[in-house]
């Protein structure tokens, strides 16, 4: 463990607060009116999977818990669990749903994703910025459709469905910001 | 998405953000020009900007010339010069050390002066102006039935008058802390480590406020409606003058509409003397803090001397108010190309 202070804290960190391990998943610079600089963070528990808000002065002291990451593949899941292959040991490791929060809507089976790992268990996701995936369902564009503005709903290949400009079309790939959830750019077509 | 022109060429719903800032900006004119308020235009490169240390200042290399971190200081020289009412609408500028969804380096402000007013004149004057923009700019095609705006998810009723709550009534109702203690330094301490806060002896009076009014306040605060909050510690006075019923308090407000904060007014501090006390104090400050220092505007202080006629006045974020009339919850994006 090693003491940080919060200019030092970015999204992915783990962090003791109260004392439990709890990862950055957000974190913004917050300037009150008339006030000096507070970080305001989103930190997930990593025992119970629970995020709250906290937000800190500037300059304040904290501990880090370091954590490995691994490139691990996604192979499939439960009720209750995802379930992972490292591909140079073949370990199998299992991470509560839960904590893949969001993202797992954007998940795809056989790929490979990065996972924290404290004291040899899978305890968190760090999803990527941007995921692509195949466009599996596009109605055609309509034509002077502009009170709703130009965009249409299509469905990708994980069933998350999605707004993206007309010209999309089944079996393009496209390009999702994974905290927005929205569509950035088609990558082919 | 990138602040880039491609993305605006490529993404022709960008355009409405430009169609909706212009209609509010001609709608924010419109509202003053029947107020009968005159628009004025004031430097934005100035020696002496103000000092406040919680924003730093762009210096131009080369010269003793600042970017104007807000007009406030111009507009109140035009004020002791006996310009009565008066607004701006105008580019400020400030230095931001991190990037965050709510503050651009280069923003719009809209300042506005009512002479012989105080603080509630404002608030009412927020409540009509927010409402006309409202009016102005809503959807031709299909205008909506009522005074209510979507906001992130958050449905909120624009109709005056707006909800009112004094910093003391939320710090008990949502903190449970009494401000008129918390207002002592050694109580304050006390009070944020009770609570489980990490408290130095570095820590102002002002940080610890912040963090109780930050985790335990703020997002308490009701959204249905937007809200006024009122009567800020007399700390927190920034250039608004003290309840004279009661010197713990100052008369400035924020107001908030879906929890984002738009408006900074006050009744504004006529006293030369202590405005020039609050000036030097705020550049001990940036000296301690290692901000860049210059002299105060003795200008300022000479316009005050001269005497400043009874006024309240408020700075409103330009693109915040485009945040809102769009649902759009970063501020980077309704100011396209800008840093």
């Amino acid at each position: 463990m090693g003491t940080i202070t919060t200019s030092d804290l970015k999204k992915g960190l783990c962090i003791l607060f109260r004392e439990t391990p709890h990862i950055v998943v957000d974190k913004t610079f917050v300037s009150p009116g008339k006030g000096s600089a507070f970080f305001r963070t989103k930190l997930k528990n990593l025992k119970t999977g629970n995020v709250l808000e906290f937000t800190f002065k500037s300059g304040e002291k904290l501990e880090e818990v370091p954590l490995e990451v691994r490139e691990l593949q996604y192979l499939y899941q439960d009720g209750t669990n995802l379930y992972f292959l490292n591909p140079q040991t073949y370990e199998q490791l299992s991470l509560e749903k839960e904590m893949a929060g969001d993202f797992l809507k954007l998940m795809k089976e056989g790929e490979t994703y990065q996972v924290y790992i404290l004291e040899n268990q899978a305890i968190a996701l760090r999803p990527p910025l941007k995921v692509f995936l195949k466009v599996v369902r596009a109605e055609p564009g309509a034509k002077g459709n502009t009170v709703t503005g130009a965009t249409k709903e299509v469905e990708v290949e994980t069933g998350y469905k999605l707004q993206t400009p007309l010209f999309i079309k089944e079996g393009d790939t496209i390009a999702i910001n994974v905290e927005s959830g929205q569509y950035v750019e088609r990558v082919q077509g | 998405m990138e602040n880039s022109w491609k993305n605006i060429k490529e993404n022709p719903n960008l355009r409405q953000i430009f169609e909706k800032r212009a209609r509010i900006i001609a709608a924010i004119r419109e509202f003053f020009v029947q107020e009968n308020f005159l628009e004025v235009e004031t430097p934005t490169l100035v020696p002496s900007p103000d000092p406040s240390p919680f924003n730093e200042v762009f210096k131009i290399e080369g010269k003793n010339l600042y970017l104007i971190p807000s007009p406030e200081f111009s507009l109140k020289k035009l004020l002791a010069a006996g310009l009565k009412n008066i607004y701006q609408i105008t580019k400020a500028y400030r230095d931001w050390q991190e990037d965050d969804p709510l503050h651009l380096s280069e923003f719009t402000i809209l300042e506005w002066y009512r002479t012989g007013a105080d603080y509630t004149d404002l608030m009412v004057d927020c409540e009509n102006l927010v409402n006309f923009i409202f009016k102005k700019t809503k959807n031709t095609l299909c205008p909506p039935k009522k005074t209510k705006i979507n906001f992130q998810g958050k449905e909120i009723d624009l109709t005056p008058p707006w909800t009112r709550i004094s910093c003391k009534e939320a710090f008990k109702k949502y903190a449970n802390v009494s401000l008129d203690e918390f207002l002592e330094l050694k109580n304050a301490r006390e009070i944020c480590r009770t609570k489980g806060y990490q408290v130095n002896k570095k820590n102002s009076w002002e940080e610890l406020y912040h963090q109780v009014f930050l985790n335990e306040v703020e997002p308490k605060l009701p959204q249905d409606k937007p809200l006024i909050l009122y009567d800020y510690p007399a700390p927190l006075a920034a250039l608004s003058q003290i309840k004279k019923t009661n010197p713990k308090y100052a008369e400035r407000f924020e107001f908030y509409i879906g929890g984002l904060e738009l408006g900074n007014g006050y009744s504004e501090l006529t006293d030369f003397q202590e405005q020039e006390k609050r000036l030097k104090e705020d550049i001990k400050i940036r000296r301690l803090k290692g901000m860049k220092v210059f002299d105060y505007d003795h200008e300022f202080i000479e316009a005050l001397r001269s005497g400043l006629p009874k006024t309240a006045g408020i700075a409103v974020g330009v693109d915040r108010l485009v945040m809102l009339f769009t649902n759009i919850s970063n501020i980077h994006e309704v100011a396209p190309l800008c840093q």
